[in-house]
């Protein structure tokens, strides 16, 4: 009898002991069920706050990038085709008045010698338009070369620009803040850097679409005039050889201005 | 006062009554001895007997204690052990369930990254493909040298008339005309075939500029498709390095789940085992102190039964000798008649008792 009060008693605490322990493991499960799932939306909401971050830092980039693409919008072929042909044209302004100014003193000592109509005077204003000709296609090829440079630059701004915009981007940590406050805190400090870049684009810009700078033209025609110089004093000395009865073909051994053809004696 | 004559006297009267008395006494007293020796004897094999009935009894019944505790623990382990596999077995799917969710949640995630992963990677593709398209592709950078040519000769073209004009009316001549600076025909002629030479030899000469400067136009031209296919990849760079970047953070709540998912449910299979370890060891326990019980009551019914049995034993062994004192007390009566009964009485010859050594005649041969 004693034996068995002994045996139930100690079934009891064992069982008591057993019945215990389940409850502290289940307790201790429930617990980390608990945390597990304090972590678990803890993660959820990190995730949810990197998602919004990214998307906002998605959309102020694009944004940021299509400012800067409408502000080059403007840069199109016919946008350079018209560049060269300012260019040309400022250029052909400056030639065309040289070529004026000599042509009417070609023109003016010819006639003072009365050469006006004369094969030499022909020629020399034949001359004169290979001349400003030949100057204009060196305008023309001038015109190309700052055309190509002036879209170098235009390139190179444009990825400069965009590169700001980029790296504006890592202004902001690349990870979430812990709350939405941080993340709209970071949102717009790359906001700021974005407009900050984009704002400039516009002076940028500007500095890009100037009129063509084209190298001052001087004395194009000097030679012209100078050849007609010499051709005048050519004359004069044809006509004062005849005057003093020297044979103009004899001793010089030059060409005598008005001939086609020199004979060397 | 009797003499010593009349004391013989009155012995040798009584004498035949006194061997008769001692013969009969010696021999009731002997057979009452062998009879309690008998009986002795009996209860002593009985005490025996009843020990190991008791013996018997006690074995038979702890035997079935035992074997009902043996199948009681048996019954217990096999519905713990029951109970323990479904449980565990219905948490394992819970938990593989809940990891299969987490993976299935990263992969819609890695999903979704790779698909505008893609696109972007599309995107900067096509930019690729622009590129050695227009600089690289066959043809392309002769088109390239050929397309400035052209371009030069037309923005000449342009600024150039189709016959260069001579002096205009405010010239010395006073022609009056723009296209001479001479009223003489021939004059005009003559300038006018000048001027078409000179115009030729314009164009020859712009030709021979635009011909050397286009050699460096395939390079301008690869230099700046660069630039600008550079440019155009920088979005998409930067989008992919936002993807890349906040990856790891959107990938966190899957790859917690999963860890979560394995942990409780490790920490759920081992409650399972622990409670069912509990039950087992309860099952244990009271299977030991039931055959414990039993093999006690065994124990202390064998031990009784055994004192029982000695005791009796003892008892019987006591009463056996006191049947044997009996008994040989009456050897001794049954022997004194014998030995002096004929001597005293009538007609006895008083001689020595048969001696079977003296007396005895032996068969024929032996000695």
């Amino acid at each position: 009898m004693a034996q068995q009060d002994a045996s139930d008693e100690q079934l009891r605490q064992q069982r008591e002991l057993s019945d215990r322990q389940t409850a502290f493991n289940t307790q201790q499960l429930a617990d980390q069920k608990a945390q597990q799932d304090a972590l678990k939306a803890q993660a959820d909401a990190q995730a949810a706050r990197q998602t919004a971050y990214d998307t906002g830092r998605s959309n102020l980039l694009a944004e940021g990038s299509k400012q800067i693409g409408d502000a080059f919008g403007k840069f199109t072929p016919d946008y350079f085709n018209q560049y060269t042909t300012d260019y040309l044209t400022k250029a052909t302004s400056d030639i065309d008045r040289e070529r004026d100014l000599a042509q009417k003193n070609l023109l003016f000592g010819l006639a003072r010698q009365g050469l006006g109509s004369s094969q030499a005077g022909v020629d020399q204003q034949g001359l004169l338009e290979e001349t400003r000709g030949r100057a204009v296609a060196v305008q023309a090829q001038n015109a190309q070369d700052a055309t190509n440079t002036l879209k170098s630059q235009v390139a190179n701004t444009k990825q400069n620009l965009l590169g700001q915009v980029t790296a504006a981007e890592s202004v902001a940590p690349p990870i979430a803040g812990v709350n939405d406050q941080a993340v709209n805190a970071n949102l717009d400090t790359t906001r700021q850097a974005i407009s900050g870049v984009t704002s400039n684009s516009g002076n940028i810009i500007a500095s890009l679409g100037g009129v063509p700078t084209v190298s001052p033209l001087t004395n194009i025609f000097t030679n012209i005039l100078g050849g007609v110089g010499s051709y005048v004093g050519g004359q004069n000395a044809l006509g004062i050889s005849n005057a003093y009865g020297i044979n103009r073909n004899a001793g010089l051994g030059g060409t005598s201005p008005g001939q086609t053809s020199a004979t060397v004696r | 006062m009797c003499t010593g004559v009349e004391i013989t006297a009155a012995l040798a009267a009584a004498a035949p009554y006194i061997a008769a008395t001692s013969a009969a006494v010696g021999t009731g007293a002997t057979l009452y001895g062998a009879q309690q020796s008998s009986q002795a004897q009996s209860r002593a094999a009985q005490a025996v007997r009843d020990q190991n009935l008791a013996t018997s009894q006690a074995q038979n019944q702890a035997f079935q204690q035992r074997i009902a505790a043996t199948k009681a623990q048996s019954d217990a382990q096999f519905a713990t052990g029951q109970r323990e596999n479904q449980d565990r077995t219905t948490q394992a799917l819970a938990t593989r369930a809940a990891q299969m969710g987490a993976l299935e949640r990263q992969n819609q995630t890695v999903n979704a990254e790779n698909q505008t992963a893609d696109q972007l990677r599309a995107a900067a593709d096509a930019r690729a493909q622009e590129l050695l398209q227009g600089t690289v592709a066959p043809g392309v950078m002769d088109q390239s040298q050929q397309n400035a040519r052209d371009q030069a000769a037309a923005v000449l073209a342009a600024s150039q008339a189709s016959t260069p004009v001579g002096p205009d009316a405010t010239d010395p001549s006073g022609s009056g005309t723009s296209s001479s600076s001479t009223s003489d025909p021939v004059a005009k002629t003559a300038l006018a075939r000048r001027m078409g030479l000179a115009a030729a030899n314009i164009r020859q000469y712009g030709a021979d500029i635009a011909k050397v400067s286009s050699y460096g136009q395939p390079l301008l031209d690869t230099g700046r498709a660069i630039t600008e296919n550079k440019t155009a990849l920088m979005p998409q760079e930067a989008a992919q390095a936002l993807l890349s970047g906040g990856s790891r953070v959107r990938l966190l709540p899957s790859q917690v789940a999963y860890r979560n998912a394995t942990d409780y449910g490790g920490a759920a299979d081992q409650l399972i085992q622990q409670r069912a370890a509990g039950e087992n060891q309860y099952a244990g326990l009271q299977f030991a102190n039931t055959t414990g019980t039993a093999d006690l009551g065994q124990s202390d019914a064998t031990t009784r039964a055994n004192n029982i049995a000695t005791q009796a034993k003892s008892d019987a062994e006591w009463q056996k000798q006191m049947a044997g004192l009996i008994s040989g007390l009456g050897n001794v009566g049954a022997y004194a008649a014998g030995r002096y009964g004929p001597a005293i009485l009538p007609g006895a010859s008083g001689g020595t008792p048969y001696n079977p050594a003296v007396n005895m005649t032996l068969p024929k041969g032996m000695t």
